[in-house]
């Protein structure tokens, strides 16, 4: 089941958009296990997180374990962001 | 690392060591009790130049023709705050990773040089810190990380490691050195980037000897496939780099308001990809060519 919601679509569309070979992409994937974002684009992935929830994320060790997934991102970041 | 290492054969190569220890020399010569000596301004006018407008990365491009005069001063203040963020992510990393080095076996005993190095960036890191803190409120992250775990032979990590300082200390040296002559500027960031300037130029001269010794041992002890994923290692970071200089909270705290759209469009403008391969860009690639590694400024 994937959550509807414009920023998981936007984030869903920019995945997509690298990976056309892909059609859908579930809310429960792995994006770094799966090779879906590697070290050049996760830096654009974390941006656009930010600009999604209007403030900056700050460095973190577990940056990459709480953004590993759509569903985790959904989580830690998108569901209690005001939208901008 | 092991403790069959070739990279103490290093300190073997009596003109290396010499060149070591007239760095070591000068460093102690030109010791600069920097906590002390910097005064620092109550604050430094928006209305002045906080970046020479052609480094801003909106140089060359439509940005630059639509914005105001004004526009591109604070800009030049936030790219500032962005140099100087970088520089604070950068030598954290270096220090650190230096610091784990220290008296090993297996890697060369540089140590006397070494703790001058990191003396050194402890104190560019405090500087360029209070800077952004006082001047701007905030660090910049670049959110650069480390993704996948790469493995390689002891030889070929440490020049990895050096390789990477090289590359980042020598494209914050176009910028100082640009910054730090250009009459336009504030004067008390111009007085940073001549600080900052005057110890970096030795850590360039150390490090590209370094590289130069260690290149060889380096790929003698890997793989072809290893030093494939060594050079596209290097190139990677190239990349990160540069793309680190287009911050999109800093077009947004400029009043710009789509700053991830506006990166995009920079980092694929004609004008920058050039820009990027002709001025902060060239002499670390020159230098790396000259190794025989052929790295390139852009991404296809
Ligand atoms: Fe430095
Ligand atoms: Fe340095």
């Amino acid at each position: 089941m994937n959550l509807a919601d414009p920023g998981m679509d936007t984030l869903r569309q920019w995945l997509l958009q690298r990976h056309p070979h892909l059609s859908s992409i579930d809310d429960s994937l792995d994006l770094f296990e799966n090779k879906l974002i590697d070290s050049i684009n996760f830096v654009e992935y974390i941006l656009i997180i930010e600009e999604l929830i209007g403030r900056e994320i700050p460095f973190a060790n577990d940056l990459v374990a709480r953004t590993a997934t759509l569903r985790r991102v959904w989580e830690n970041f998108l569901a209690d962001a005001v939208p901008v | 690392m092991n403790s069959f290492s070739k990279l103490t054969l290093v300190t073997e190569n009596d003109d290396f060591v010499s060149r070591v220890n007239k760095l070591t020399s000068l460093s102690r010569e030109r010791v600069r009790h920097t906590f002390g000596e910097i005064s620092w301004p109550d604050k430094i006018d928006t209305e002045a130049w906080w970046l020479p407008p052609e480094l801003l990365s909106v140089h060359g491009t439509r940005y630059e023709q639509e914005m105001s005069l004004e526009q591109k001063k604070l800009l030049s203040k936030w790219e500032c705050i962005n140099l100087f963020s970088l520089n604070v992510e950068g030598e954290r990393e270096l220090v650190s990773r230096l610091s784990s080095r220290l008296y090993q076996p297996e890697v060369p005993g540089l140590e006397n040089y070494l703790h001058h190095f990191i003396d050194e960036e402890n104190k560019h890191m405090w500087f360029f810190g209070e800077f952004c803190r006082r001047y701007g409120g905030k660090i910049y992250s670049s959110k650069k990380m480390a993704i996948a775990e790469e493995t390689y032979s002891p030889e070929m990590e440490y020049f990895l490691l050096f390789a990477r300082i090289g590359i980042f200390e020598e494209i914050g040296a176009y910028f100082n050195v640009a910054a730090a002559s250009d009459e336009r500027m504030d004067p008390f960031v111009r007085q940073i980037h001549q600080i900052h300037h005057a110890d970096e130029a030795r850590h360039i001269t150390f490090g590209r000897a370094l590289l130069a010794q260690t290149k060889e041992l380096a790929f003698a002890s890997s793989s072809a496939e290893q030093r494939d994923r060594a050079i596209a290692h290097l190139q990677r970071y190239v990349q990160i780099s540069v793309e680190a200089l287009y911050q999109p909270a800093m077009y947004r705290d400029s009043g710009i308001s789509s700053g991830v759209a506006m990166r995009r469009e920079l980092l694929n403008d004609g004008a920058r990809r050039k820009l990027h391969e002709e001025s902060f860009l060239k002499r670390p690639l020159r230098f790396f060519a000259d190794l025989g590694i052929h790295l390139t400024a852009n991404p296809q």
